[in-house]
């Protein structure tokens, strides 16, 4: 067998890369390219500063991947103006294959999700910078009522029909405010919004009061509703344009349009991906379904007609194949150890210990990201017996509570000791305090019972504390593991209250029935997990302000019956649940960072500091998360799934992931 | 023949049951056995070196601890010693790591001072039996994923489980004789309406109804008021076989002679039924009692197992076993099973005590 030299092959494989370098200005090395910390330019700019024009290429597997037909020549599927991206490290190959891991296929897939996800606009990697994406470039006029997206000439939807503002506008003024389609709106910030189109590609939002976190709400928590629909697919199905759509739909079986619209297209961009229906929706993201949905797994190829280019021409994304599997969560692990993922994120933190064991063996490597801020504990303030709620509507019990938990010991047993102690308070704002992180929050069961006395809550006979009233006192506390991080995390929490004094009896239930206790307001605790970490850009003040979440109320529900009623339902709440009402939408309508925003949230800080009406146990928690190692371009990834700030991986960039030609 | 067995007459039943099962060497050995562990859990208070709450922070999820007489340097000791642990987190997978420090070793002493505990509802002590020197600690069987040590929370859970087991046996057996007894000595319409009623009760499917009842119990109540329901439930289910037994029995009888002479002696019933019908099945009542007590064991652990039954903080062994269903726990931590293994040797004890007391109450034995 002939030898191949060693010294050939590196020698080409150098001349090559050294060619290709030239041609491809990155991140790392900007050759050319003048601005610092630039990873995406536009193709004018780019070619200005080259002073050479880009000549496009496309995957050469493109046509069988997509499988149907001849396409036509690359630079006809870009827009006139693609976006030019800057690989981190090196223009890529194509080819290879991307696996992720879900539950199922009708949930909505978050992470897998974010690998081919479009916005409007996207949020950089230093996770506080907007920039461009399928929108050119925006405006705002002077009071943050109107703000007007270009859009890119010549971009077009995956069947290759012209997108255009007109699919914007659809989606604002026919689909997000039609009011069958949505009976209650969905976008904060669509309430008195409409659209307007200027021309084919000048779009024009207009609201009734000020929006100026806009944007970044499009990357925080409106990340995954992409701001257009292809008008041109879904209008034979609109009742609004088509005057048979009730009788199609009802002759598939269904009620009303509406109903089977919701198939087709749903706010949350996966929803199209759901069933077969989705194949006749095109889509601007990086990949596309071109073969139905099956139960075990969803297949993706690159769209034909994204309009990403990298730095030296070459129409991204670059992997060949998106295979989402459906599984049982507690397999995610096995699975990975067995290399059959590529990437994913995990929510119980011991899985940590087994990946990284078998990391040296595997495909992947294991990162610790930043995530969110573990387990919140919230005690019922509106609880419906009077008594328990004198109780736990006093401060100085849940003062106490904090302080009889021992969260470095939670930590240690519970967390690898990878939280971070703290309390629930905003940290790494510019308006946090120095005392802000160990709020209440140092383990301190003297303070803790010291308050308890003060309260009027004596020791009684068997060892527990009485109510004030002399009755005997027990925290009942509900829970499903899915909101403790550790199926152990109540029990241990248990034992700490009760060696001060306080009996609590725990009790698990399915999050089905946590999930109705809590809305009837029939629970002592409610939890949540995951809760993002601080509002830097605009999502995280929903946390903040009552009902404390984004979902589910966490606590007060006949309070927020009583706001949301203008007083004739529910009870009226006290007056720091007023102000915090009253605060945030304040906060809202200031932009992000500004001097007015820092002020409106050091409001609604203090107030938390004097309430603590959430009882937090860590001010940080890492996110477990495996990716394979052979993938290129993949930067060094700070946080994943932190929904306060960035969507999963959006700031990292996927579309130019590859993996090197062996 | 021995000198006594010449004069049989001179003993009375009892002793001559007693002997019949001493000569049993499995019942007689496993009736010492659980006398002992009886005695274990009575007085796990001062045997066990631990409360069932208190948690080693330095040791969670430790495995079990062995003693030795070598001491650290490498000689045999007189007196018992236990290795000295290390605990660290690895670097890299951050799993707790225990190494056993060669030298360094704890002293096990007898009688040592430790948590504060109350014996019986009379005196307060802080006596443990054993423990060891300065700042170490000894878990024979290990510790839970907070740090509990499994020995001390078993002996504990052990107490919890069989105060179950004796409250619904005895209840149950009381209710069993009394009722069967009745319906097989008066028979007519009462016979028939407790039998239809028995198979009513036989014919509802248990799991189904523990559910029913798990979800019924009322939220506020807690895991002590949820035990003693626990324990009437599985009493009112489990006398029925026993009344069957009794009643069939009582029925065969009628027409023995010896209680038709009792009969026309002009017993009172009550007096024929305890005096001259009881005796004669004593011995199956006795093994359907030891049998009866292990279903019930089983019965708790497998509902607190399911979530259904006792919770936190009781300690029962169902509550023990709870943590060891799934697979990472068997594999990684398979001492949570320990508290199975307790259930397996204290059913298997009572089986061995019921084979010999049948034979020991059995009259054509002596």
């Amino acid at each position: 067998m002939p030898k191949l030299s060693y010294s050939t092959v590196f020698t080409a494989s150098l001349l090559a890369t050294t060619a290709m370098s030239d041609q491809c200005p990155t991140v790392a090395s900007p050759s050319g390219i003048a601005h610092h910390g630039l990873d995406q330019v536009e193709l004018s700019a780019f070619e200005a500063q080259t002073g050479d024009s880009l000549t496009f290429h496309d995957n050469p597997n493109l046509e069988k991947l997509v499988n149907r037909g001849p396409l036509p020549p690359v630079s006809e599927r870009l827009p006139a103006e693609p976006l030019v991206i800057l690989p981190y490290e090196d223009c890529g190959t194509y080819g290879g294959e991307m696996r992720y891991l879900a539950r199922k296929l009708e949930s909505n897939t978050s992470e897998g999700l974010s690998w081919r996800q479009v916005q409007l606009v996207r949020v950089d990697d230093d996770l506080r910078t907007i920039k461009p994406d399928v929108a050119k470039s925006w405006a705002w006029n002077h009071d943050y009522t109107e703000i007007t997206f270009t859009l890119r000439k010549g971009h077009k939807w995956s069947d290759g029909t012209p997108f255009t503002a007109h699919d914007v506008a659809f989606w604002l003024n026919d689909l997000i405010n039609n009011e069958e389609l949505y009976p209650t709106t969905r976008a904060p910030w669509s309430v008195g919004s409409r659209a307007e189109v200027i021309d084919e590609v000048t779009v024009k939002f207009v609201f009734d009061v000020p929006q100026p976190n806009l944007l970044e709400h499009l990357v925080t928590q409106g990340q995954f509703y992409a701001a257009f629909a292809p008008k041109h697919a879904l209008i034979p199905f609109h009742g609004d344009f088509a005057e048979d759509a009730d009788a199609k739909a009802q002759a598939a079986g269904h009620n009303t349009w509406a109903d089977w619209f919701r198939l087709r297209w749903g706010h949350w961009m996966d929803r199209t991906t759901h069933s077969a229906l989705g194949l006749e929706v095109p889509t601007l993201e990086s990949h596309i379904m071109v073969t139905a949905p099956e139960e075990t797994h969803r297949d993706f190829v690159p769209n034909p007609y994204y309009h990403h280019v990298d730095s030296a021409g070459q129409q991204l994304p670059y992997v060949d194949r998106h295979r989402e599997r459906f599984i049982d969560p507690s397999l995610y692990v096995i699975e990975i150890i067995n290399g059959n993922v590529d990437q994913k994120s995990l929510g119980p933190i011991e899985s940590y210990s087994a990946l990284k064991e078998n990391e040296a063996g595997g495909i992947y490597k294991v990162i610790l990201p930043e995530g969110n801020k573990g387990p919140y504990i919230a005690f019922n303030q509106t609880h419906q017996d009077p008594a328990v709620r004198a109780i736990y509507a006093d401060v100085r019990f849940r003062q106490a509570m904090s302080m009889a938990i021992d969260r470095d010991e939670v930590s240690e047993t519970l967390f690898l000791g990878l939280g971070t102690p703290g309390s629930a308070l905003p940290h790494g704002t510019p308006t946090e305090k120095p005392g802000d992180q160990m709020h209440f929050s140092g383990f301190d069961p003297e303070a803790a019972g010291q308050l308890l006395d003060e309260m009027g809550m004596k020791m009684g006979p068997d060892g527990f504390r009485l109510r004030p009233d002399g009755e005997p006192f027990s925290i009942i506390w509900e829970y499903s593991t899915q909101f403790t991080g550790a199926p152990d995390f109540p029990t241990l929490v248990a034992e700490m209250w009760r060696s001060v004094g306080i009996d609590t009896q725990l009790r698990e239930i399915s999050s089905v029935d946590l999930g109705d206790k809590g809305r009837a307001n029939a629970l002592d605790i409610t939890m949540i997990y995951d809760q993002p970490t601080y509002p830097v850009l605009a999502g995280g003040v929903d946390t903040l302000v009552p009902p404390f979440h984004i979902n589910d109320p966490l606590m007060g529900v006949p309070w927020m019956d009583w706001i949301n009623t203008n007083g004739s339902q529910g009870e009226e709440p006290p007056a720091w649940i007023n102000d915090l009402v009253a605060l945030g939408p304040e906060m809202a309508r200031e932009a992000p960072g500004s001097e007015a925003w820092n002020a409106a949230l050091d409001k609604i800080t203090d107030i938390h500091r004097e309430q603590m009406p959430i009882i937090g146990i860590f001010s940080s928690l890492p996110r477990v998360s495996v990716i394979n190692k052979d993938l290129k371009n993949v930067p060094e990834i700070t946080t994943i799934g932190n929904t306060s700030y960035t969507g999963y991986l959006q700031p990292w960039r996927v579309d130019q992931w590859y993996y090197p030609a062996d | 023949m021995t000198a006594i067995d010449m004069n049989p007459t001179e003993l009375s039943r009892l002793q001559l049951a007693r002997r019949v099962f001493h000569g049993n060497r499995l019942a007689s050995i496993s009736l010492k056995l659980f006398a002992l562990l009886i005695a274990l859990a009575v007085f796990a208070e001062f045997i066990a070196p631990y409360s069932p709450q208190e948690r080693n922070r330095a040791y969670s999820d430790g495995a079990p601890m062995g003693i030795t007489f070598v001491n650290e340097e490498g000689r045999l000791q007189p007196w018992p010693l236990v290795p000295a642990r290390i605990t660290s987190r690895d670097p890299v997978t951050l799993k707790r790591v225990v190494r056993t420090d060669d030298t360094e070793r704890w002293n096990l002493k007898f009688f040592v001072r430790g948590s504060n505990y109350e014996l019986l509802g009379l005196f307060q002590s802080d006596l443990h039996l054993f423990g060891v020197s300065g700042d170490g600690y000894l878990h024979l069987f290990g510790t839970d994923r907070l740090g509990r040590d499994i020995f001390s929370r078993t002996l504990f859970a052990f107490r919890t489980s069989l105060s179950i087991g004796v409250a619904a046996v005895l209840t149950a057996f009381v209710l069993g004789v009394a009722i069967g007894g009745m319906a097989g000595y008066l028979r007519g319409w009462f016979d028939t309406v407790i039998m239809r009623i028995i198979e009513f009760i036989q014919s509802i499917p248990t799991l189904p109804l523990w559910l029913t009842v798990a979800a019924a119990v009322p939220r506020d109540w807690t895991a002590m008021q949820v035990y003693l329901v626990m324990t009437v439930i599985l009493a009112l289910i489990g006398w029925t076989t026993l009344a069957r037994r009794v009643r069939s029995r009582v029925i065969s009888m009628h027409t023995d002679e010896h209680v038709l002479a009792g009969k026309l002696a002009g017993c009172s019933s009550t007096r024929l039924f305890l005096r001259h019908m009881l005796p004669a099945f004593t011995g199956y009542l006795i093994v359907d009692l030891t049998l009866a007590f292990s279903t019930i064991m089983i019965a708790e652990t497998s509902l607190s197992f399911l979530g259904l039954g006792l919770r936190e903080p009781v300690v029962s062994l169902g509550v023990m076993l709870l943590p060891a269903q799934s697979i990472s726990a068997i594999m990684l931590t398979p001492w949570y099973l320990i508290p199975g293994l307790f259930v397996v040797v204290v059913v298997l004890l009572l089986n061995f005590i019921g084979d010999g007391v049948r034979d020991a109450a059995d009259p054509a034995n002596y």
